[in-house]
């Protein structure tokens, strides 16, 4: 018998739809993009059932079918945004003509519910605001670097982006994402 | 990964403190870029506030978790998809 045969479709949706759904939505930073790549994850699977070969469970393979769409998101994004690194660079909200910190962008201290709240999922929904504040090539770099842990060689390599511009990308969300934060975490 | 810094200069901006800073955590710095990475956060509390911070936040993210679920209407809609082409 071939492998593919003990494939079940008719039970994925019920057994992995929303653990799918969980990891492309952390990814992808939209439900509804989330939802056409776990529709599209289970169309191709349909498509090439054959590709199963048993060595891995059903559920890892589809999780493989659902990374490679993922990665193809992150390239698509970020194909249309390479003009837009420049661009911030030069209306720095950030830093100064000389290098030195905004008067506004000082860096503040967290407050005390920081700590009690970091790892809830309320505190990941306040990231998930942070994310949006990323334009699409950030915050694709920002899933593969944060969430994927992917190397830095390897983002480079998959959004044909060269190690100068990784560097001020990263260098940006990172401002960006400590900001947010310390909006919502700062105070008494 | 490589990082330039062409200057030979022991005092950096707070840009190029925040930037050596995010570099330190995935790329080794060469010793006088951590040198001047060193010294910039002795004096500078704001630099030492966002190296520290942004290190918190690096950690988080890792562990990220969500509870965000399908909707029935949503799942039964891939189910249909799904019955539709298997037929």
């Amino acid at each position: 018998m071939e492998a593919y045969h003990k494939l079940n479709p008719h039970e994925w949706v019920n057994k992995y739809s929303d653990e799918l759904f969980g990891f492309a939505y952390i990814r992808v930073g939209d439900e509804e993009t989330a939802r056409d790549l776990i529709q599209d994850t289970f169309l191709s699977a349909l498509r090439n059932l054959e590709s199963f070969k048993g060595e891995i469970s059903e559920k890892n393979w589809l999780y493989l079918i659902l990374k490679n769409k993922i990665i193809d998101h992150y390239r698509k994004n970020s194909k249309t945004q390479l003009t837009r690194i420049d661009d911030e660079q030069d209306n720095d909200e950030f830093f100064d003509e000389s290098g030195h910190w905004k008067k506004d962008a000082l860096p503040n201290p967290f407050n005390q519910s920081f700590n009690n709240q970091q790892h809830s999922f309320e505190f990941y929904e306040i990231l998930e605001k942070c994310k949006r504040k990323l334009n699409e090539m950030q915050l694709s770099l920002f899933s593969m670097k944060f969430i994927d842990e992917i190397d830095s060689e390897e983002i480079c390599k998959e959004l044909e982006i060269s190690s100068s511009n990784y560097w001020v990308l990263i260098h940006r969300i990172k401002l960006k994402i400590r900001k947010c934060i310390e909006k919502l975490f700062y105070g008494k | 990964m490589e990082n330039k810094s062409n200057t030979n200069k022991l005092m950096i901006t707070c840009k190029e403190a925040t930037m050596l800073s995010v570099q330190k955590a995935e790329i080794n710095l060469s010793f006088s870029d951590r040198f001047r990475l060193f010294v910039h956060l002795m004096i500078c509390q704001y630099c030492r506030l966002f190296d520290k911070q942004t290190k918190m936040i690096n950690k988080i993210l890792s562990k990220w978790e969500t509870d965000k679920k399908l909707s029935d209407i949503e799942k039964n809609t891939l189910q249909n998809i799904i019955e539709q082409e298997i037929k």
